[in-house]
């Protein structure tokens, strides 16, 4: 799985005028691409950017006749598979997937595919990506590649991280043990694109807090 | 005691999601090799499905679980053909998630594909009726139903129902229409042996 380098390039987005004062204030959102490379079989996939349209029938256009995305729900999967008779993914390509979530993506045959994220990086000071207890996909939600504790991610005593390897097609696990110290065995780098499952052992919910700015 | 009951209850409701799989229906996967056209009954007009019938959700495609015995429990959700794009589209079902109650993920399930006239109601009202399309297909086993495995694990993702074959629809044909033809049978015999 490779991925490009993330492109920046800072667009004006929208102005807002304070009326009273000749005060003009702008906004710069900044824009970008990625590239991310699908191997055949399942890969898990995040959308590492905020895309005018982030559902499944725009994000993932233009791959083989029945790809299959598949969106966790909680204890199941959604499936959306296109195909080129419809000329859509159906229902559940109405599904959307935004930065900090992933979705499993099976792409037929035998070809890398690749598919280019486009749209907003997340920038601030207090980027919130909230896990409740149990499985969930999650990913980081500013396009960084490292692992998921150098990305801003805590464990806690019993919590796992299931990584998925695209080449053998089977997940890799760490486990948080508190008694050791940290994640056991030492958890891989994620790449920008790359989702994974994320087990909460404790009951409630916690926030993933991540910063950004377009100068890192 | 009320936190404890809390906490039991909130581990019934995970064990009771924990213990349904779930599979993909869907009847045209060229990746997995299912192509599983259902074609109405020769000879029927009107609303449905093949070439040469006016578009219409008028056949339902059902899953059913097959048990021990030869069993068939019904799952949900039914779902209906196609009516968008190509004539060659609508031989196929609007795809779907299938929860499978009882059977766990990662454990193995075996299904049929049922359709039947919407208006019949049911497969088996169809079944018994001179009136109502109905077919089903071959019976096709899954290895690992898809969801969250019992007792830990990262969930599998939600399999396809490969080898799953289409069928053509089929109508009872009325009494009289039966001893229409053992009368002509006979006729036949009797003139031969003249």
């Amino acid at each position: 799985m490779r991925t490009k380098t993330l492109l920046l390039t800072a667009a004006l987005a929208s102005a807002g005028l304070v009326s009273s004062m000749a005060q003009q204030v702008f906004s710069v959102n900044a824009v970008g691409y990625v590239n991310k490379t699908l191997v055949p079989g399942f890969n898990l996939v995040a959308n590492p950017l905020t895309a005018s349209n982030n559902t499944i029938e725009s994000l993932f256009a233009g791959l083989p006749d029945s790809t299959r995305v598949l969106k966790f729900t909680g204890s199941t999967f959604a499936t959306a598979q296109f195909d080129e008779l419809e000329g859509s993914y159906g229902a559940n390509g109405a599904l959307t997937v935004t930065p900090g979530e992933g979705v499993f993506v099976f792409i037929p045959g035998n070809q890398n595919q690749t598919i280019t994220f486009v749209g907003e990086v997340a920038t601030g000071t207090s980027i919130v990506n909230p896990i409740a207890q149990g499985f969930s996909i999650k990913s980081s939600k500013v396009p960084k590649a490292g692992t998921a504790e150098a990305l801003g991610l805590q464990g806690a005593d019993g919590d796992k991280i299931f990584q998925f390897n695209e080449s053998t097609q089977q997940y890799r696990t760490s486990g948080y043990d508190e008694l050791n110290g940290g994640w056991d065995p030492a958890l891989q780098p994620l790449e920008v694109g790359e989702a994974f499952f994320y087990f909460k052992a404790a009951a409630g919910t916690v926030n993933w807090t991540q910063s950004f700015s377009v100068s890192e | 005691m009320k936190k404890t009951l809390i906490a039991l209850v909130a581990v019934l409701v995970s064990l009771s999601t924990y213990g349904q799989g779930s599979v993909f229906f869907s009847t045209r996967d060229t990746a997995a090799g299912i192509d599983a056209k259902v074609v109405r009954a020769a000879g029927t007009v009107g609303a449905g499905l093949g070439a040469g019938g006016t578009v219409g959700p008028a056949i339902t495609a059902q899953l059913f679980l097959v048990g021990a015995g030869g069993s068939l429990t019904p799952l949900t959700p039914a779902t209906t053909f196609r009516t968008t794009g190509s004539a060659a589209n609508h031989f196929y079902i609007n795809a779907t998630d299938v929860v499978v109650p009882g059977i766990a993920a990662g454990q193995s399930a075996t299904f049929r594909f049922r359709a039947y006239e919407t208006a019949a109601g049911s497969y088996d009202a169809a079944a018994n009726s001179t009136t109502f399309q109905f077919g089903e297909s071959n019976d096709v086993t899954v290895s690992a139903l898809g969801g969250t495995p019992v007792g830990g694990g990262a969930p599998i993702t939600t399999p396809t129902l490969v080898g799953l074959q289409g069928f053509t629809l089929t109508i009872v044909p009325e009494p009289g229409t039966i001893a229409l033809g053992v009368l002509g049978g006979l006729a036949l015999l009797a003139r031969r042996r003249k």
